[in-house]
């Protein structure tokens, strides 16, 4: 058993993933072109509407955590251009969210060898 | 040179429908540019329950982090839970690193053979094997 990146299913592209069994019945390039009917579609009466989303969502505060380390370089913000939020001028106030994490550098769990269970 | 981008923070909540029922992805504010197969992040970020082997490790890691996340994703929308929960994160953490894989009963042979492709690497009892045969 390994978990080595580099043999992992995908590892040589997307195409792999894509080429599985499981997806046989995916027709990818119509996919990406919106031309496949989905088979649900969410009730909205307008772009503020929010009753799709759980109670436990609507009630919490938003907020921006923004990351502290170096923002994405002008050249990869320019991919999001048109996007309903992206960083500022100066290319800071990227977002994250509250399930996100960022480890320390240093960061070990604190026992290596295997699990008993 | 080949430039290419990977999410580093695949989960559900990333996964929105709009009002036609289409996907659209969001979040990509840990996003990562990797120009070349070489090229690595040593940045920590993500998502607990999503998080790679080798980003636990600390390991440099690249955009196979990104499949490595779809298949938790995967395997979530499956069966409920990703394959390595734990409410102790910490042991979370250990048994993303060396839990055996296990199926709930009802998982189809194709989905297993799918998501060990991705998390254990079977090629050649699994994935190699194409066939149309639906189990």
């Amino acid at each position: 058993m390994t978990r080595d990146p580099e043999k992992r299913l995908g590892a040589n592209g997307a195409d792999e993933i894509k080429a599985h069994v499981f997806f046989a019945d995916i027709q990818f390039e119509r996919l990406a072109k919106k031309s496949v009917a989905a088979p649900f579609k969410p009730t909205v009466n307008s772009e503020l509407d929010t009753s799709q989303f759980d109670e436990q969502f609507l009630r919490e505060l938003p907020m921006d955590s923004l990351v502290d380390t170096a923002p994405l370089p002008d050249s990869v913000q320019e991919k999001f251009r048109g996007f309903t939020f992206h960083g500022d001028e100066e290319g800071q106030g990227v977002t994250t969210q509250a399930r996100s994490i960022r480890l320390s550098p240093n960061f070990q769990p604190d026992d290596h060898s295997p699990s008993n269970n | 040179m080949l430039t290419e981008y990977f999410h580093s923070d695949l989960k559900p909540e990333n996964v929105l429908l709009d009002s036609n029922g289409h996907i659209a992805l969001t979040d990509f504010g840990l996003c990562k540019e990797q120009n070349g197969p070489n090229d690595v992040a040593e940045t920590f970020c993500g998502t607990a329950e999503y998080l790679a082997p080798e980003v636990l490790k600390g390991q440099g890691y690249g955009k196979a982090v990104d499949w490595w996340s779809l298949g938790i994703l995967l395997y979530e929308m499956l069966t409920g839970l990703p394959p390595f929960f734990s409410e102790n994160t910490n042991l979370m953490y250990k048994k993303i690193l060396f839990s055996e894989l296990t199926f709930p009963q009802e998982i189809s042979h194709n989905a297993k053979s799918l998501l060990s492709g991705v998390f254990i690497f079977l090629p050649y009892l699994f994935v190699i094997k194409k066939t149309t045969d639906s189990f």
